[in-house]
C-alpha cells in the first residue's frame, strides 16, 4: 500500500512539473513582458532596462528554473497590477473560490446521488427517462445563460435574492446552484450505470433472499459497491468547478480566484496568471491523486494497477 | 422443404442488417437531434436569403425594438433590435454560421490530434502508452477556460485563434476512447492477419483499426463538437472569444447583459437557440452512440 502511495504521489509531482513548463512556455513564449511591464510609451531603452532588472533577457529554461525554485520556496512572484506577492493574494481569493466550490460539489453529490440511485434500480421506467432528460438538459445549458437566468428570474421579475458580491447566505444561492449543476449530469449517469451493474450482482439476490430491507439493498450493498468510481469522478469533477467560477464569478461579480483570472488576463497581469493556472491544475492533481489512493485503500485490487 | 432453404438463405429476410434502420427510425432522441440541427444548419447555408436584414447595419433611432410577442415590438423586427438598432433575427440567423464552424472545425482539430494519440498509444502499449496517457492526465489538469482566455488574450481574438485553441485543447475524450478500442482490436485476428501479411504499422492503422474505429470517433465527435460551441459562446461571453461585431450568441449574451433590468430579452433569445443547439447535438451523439457504438454507452 504505502508502495503504492508513494508511487501515485510521484506521478502527481511529475504531473505538476509537466504542467508548470507548459502553463510558463505558453504565457511567456507569446508576449513580451517587458513591454508590458514598462508600459505602451515606454522607450526602447527603458524596455531594454526592465528586461535586464527582471531578467527577461537570460535564456527561458533559466528563466523557469529560477521561477519554479522560487515557487517550491513559496515565491509565486509579483503581481504587477497589484503590486504585491501573488501568494497572499491568492489565498484570500481562494478562500473564497474553496467554500463556492464545496457548495456546489455538496449540492451536485445531494441532487445527483439520489436520482441516481432511483433511476438505477428500475432503468427504462418513467422516472428513469425523467432523470436522464434531466442530465442531458442540464449539459446542454451553457452556464453563463443559466447564471444569466435565474438572475432575471429571482433578481429582476421577483427581487428576492442578490444579482451580485457576496453580502449574506442568500448571495450564495444562485452561484451555488449554476456551480454545482455542471457536476450534477456526469455523477447521476455514472451512479445510475453502478447502480444498474452491482444491482445485477450475486450478492444482491443473496441479501434479498435472506428479506433484508430494500432500503439496506439499495444503499449499503449496492451504492456501497458503486460508490468508488463516484468518488474518482467527484474530484475530478471538484478541480474542473475550481475552474469552472472563472464564468460563474464573472456573472455574479464575486472577488473570488476565478474573477482574479479573468481580470489579470484583461490586465496581462503574468505572474498572477501562472500562479493560478498552476493553482487549478494543483487542485485538480491533488484531489484526483487522494481520490486514488482512497480507492487503492478501499478496493485491494487497484493497488496492482 | 422451402422453410428451410428459406432460412439459411442470407438474402432473404433473416438478414443481420435487418434490424438496422428499425434501430434509427425507432431511436427518438437521434432523430430530434437531427432534425434541430438540420434546422440550425439550414440557416447557416440560406443565411443570406433568410436574414431581412444586414446583421451588420446599425440603425440608432430603433434601439431596443422588443420583440413581436412583447408590447412595442412589431413584424418588421420578429425578434426586435439590439443596442446599436441591428435586427435580431438576422444577427440570430449569421450566428449560427459561427457556432457551427466553431463546432465542426474543433472537432476536426481534436479529432485528429486525439486519434492519432489514442491509436498509437493503443497500438503500440508500453512506454508509449505511458507517455501519452501521462500527457493526456497533464491536459486534462490544466483548466480549459482559463488557458484558452489565456491564449486568446495573448494571441489575439479572432475566429481561427478561438478554433485553433478550443481544438487544441479538447482532444483527450479521443484519445481515451480510441485508445481504449485500439486495444481491443489489437488482438483480433484480422489485425494479426494483416501483420503477418507484412503490413507496416501507417497501413495498418489506415485499413485495419481506424475503419473499427470510425463508429466511435464520430460519436465522440460529435459530443465534442457541443462542448466546443458551449466554450466558444463563453469565450466570446468573457470578451475574448470571436470579436465584436460578429455576431456570436455568446457574446450577443454579453452585450444583452447590460439590459438585464429592462430588456431581459436581448439575453434569453440567442442564449435559447445556443440551448437548443448544444442539446440537439448531444441528443444527436447519444442517438448515434445507442445506434453505432451501443457497447460504450454509460
Amino acid at each position: 500500500m504505502l508502495r503504492y502511495v508513494l508511487r501515485r504521489f510521484a506521478i502527481a509531482c511529475l504531473l505538476m512539473l509537466f504542467v508548470s513548463f507548459v502553463a510558463y512556455i505558453l504565457l511567456f513564449a507569446a508576449g513580451d513582458p517587458a513591454v508590458t511591464i514598462a508600459g505602451a510609451e515606454a522607450k526602447s531603452d527603458d524596455i531594454a532596462r526592465v528586461r535586464e532588472l527582471y531578467g527577461f533577457d537570460r535564456p527561458i529554461l533559466i528563466q523557469y528554473i529560477d521561477w519554479l525554485w522560487g515557487v517550491l520556496g513559496g515565491d509565486l512572484g509579483t503581481s504587477l497590477y497589484f503590486k504585491r506577492p501573488v501568494a497572499g493574494l491568492l489565498l484570500e481569493r481562494f478562500a473564497i473560490t474553496a467554500k463556492l466550490g464545496a457548495l456546489a460539489l455538496t449540492l451536485a453529490l445531494l441532487v445527483a446521488i439520489p436520482l441516481g440511485v432511483i433511476a438505477g434500480r428500475k432503468p427504462n421506467t418513467l422516472i428513469d427517462r425523467f432523470a436522464l432528460l434531466l442530465a442531458v438538459v442540464g449539459q446542454a445549458m451553457p452556464s453563463f445563460w443559466f447564471a444569466l437566468l435565474l438572475m432575471i428570474l429571482f433578481s429582476v421579475t421577483f427581487p428576492i435574492l442578490p444579482a451580485s458580491g457576496l453580502t449574506s447566505w442568500r448571495s450564495y444561492i444562485m452561484p451555488v446552484i449554476v456551480l454545482g449543476y455542471f457536476s450534477t449530469p456526469a455523477i447521476m449517469r455514472l451512479t445510475r450505470s453502478g447502480m444498474i451493474s452491482a444491482l445485477e450482482a450475486d450478492y444482491i439476490r443473496t441479501a434479498r433472499a435472506m428479506g433484508l430491507p430494500e432500503r439496506k439493498v439499495l444503499f449499503d450493498y449496492a451504492l456501497r459497491n458503486a460508490a468508488l468510481p463516484i468518488v474518482s469522478l467527484a474530484s475530478a469533477e471538484f478541480g474542473f468547478m475550481l475552474a469552472g467560477s472563472i464564468i460563474v464569478e464573472n456573472v455574479f461579480a464575486i472577488h473570488g480566484a476565478g474573477s482574479l483570472a479573468w481580470e489579470s488576463i484583461a490586465r496581462a497581469d503574468l505572474p498572477t496568471v501562472q500562479a493560478l493556472v498552476l493553482c487549478f491544475s494543483l487542485f485538480y492533481v491533488v484531489f484526483t491523486m487522494l481520490a486514488d489512493i482512497l480507492n487503492a485503500l478501499l478496493d485491494p485490487r487497484m493497488r496492482a494497477r | 422443404m422451402t422453410d428451410l432453404v428459406n432460412s439459411v438463405n442470407p438474402g432473404s429476410d433473416t438478414s443481420p442488417l435487418e434490424g438496422r434502420p428499425a434501430r434509427w427510425r425507432s431511436n427518438g432522441s437521434l432523430l430530434l437531434g437531427l432534425s434541430i440541427l438540420a434546422i440550425v444548419v439550414a440557416m447557416a447555408i440560406f443565411a443570406p436569403l433568410l436574414a431581412p436584414y444586414d446583421p451588420y447595419a446599425q440603425s440608432l433611432p430603433n434601439r431596443f425594438t422588443p420583440p413581436v410577442w412583447l408590447p412595442g415590438g412589431g413584424w418588421d423586427h420578429i425578434l426586435g433590435t439590439d443596442q446599436l438598432g441591428r435586427d435580431y433575427l438576422s444577427r440570430i440567423i449569421y450566428g449560427s454560421r459561427i457556432s457551427l464552424s466553431i463546432g465542426i472545425g474543433t472537432a476536426l482539430v481534436s479529432g485528429l490530434i486525439g486519434s492519432t494519440l489514442g491509436i498509437c498509444a493503443g497500438y503500440f502499449g508500453g512506454r508509449i502508452d505511458s507517455v501519452i496517457m501521462f500527457v493526456v492526465t497533464a491536459r486534462l489538469a490544466l483548466p480549459v477556460v482559463l488557458v484558452a482566455l489565456a491564449i486568446v488574450a495573448i494571441f489575439g481574438s479572432s475566429f481561427t485563434v478561438v478554433l485553433l485553441t478550443l481544438g487544441g485543447l479538447l482532444w483527450e475524450r479521443f484519445a481515451l476512447v480510441t485508445r481504449a478500442a485500439t486495444i481491443q482490436l489489437r488482438g483480433a485476428d484480422f489485425v494479426t492477419a494483416a501483420e503477418i501479411q507484412g503490413a507496416t504499422v501507417p497501413q495498418v492503422m489506415l485499413h485495419q483499426l481506424i475503419p473499427n474505429l470510425a463508429n466511435a470517433i464520430v460519436v465522440v465527435a460529435t459530443l465534442e463538437m457541443a462542448q466546443a460551441m458551449i466554450l466558444e459562446a463563453a469565450l466570446s461571453f468573457l470578451g475574448l472569444g470571436v470579436p465584436a461585431p460578429m455576431p456570436s450568441w455568446g457574446l450577443m449574451i454579453a452585450e444583452g447583459k447590460a439590459q438585464i433590468l429592462f430588456e431581459p430579452w436581448l439575453i434569453t433569445i440567442p442564449g435559447a437557440f445556443l440551448f437548443a443547439l448544444v442539446l440537439a447535438t448531444n441528443l444527436l451523439g447519444d442517438g448515434l452512440r445507442d445506434v453505432l457504438a451501443p457497447e460504450s454507452r454509460n
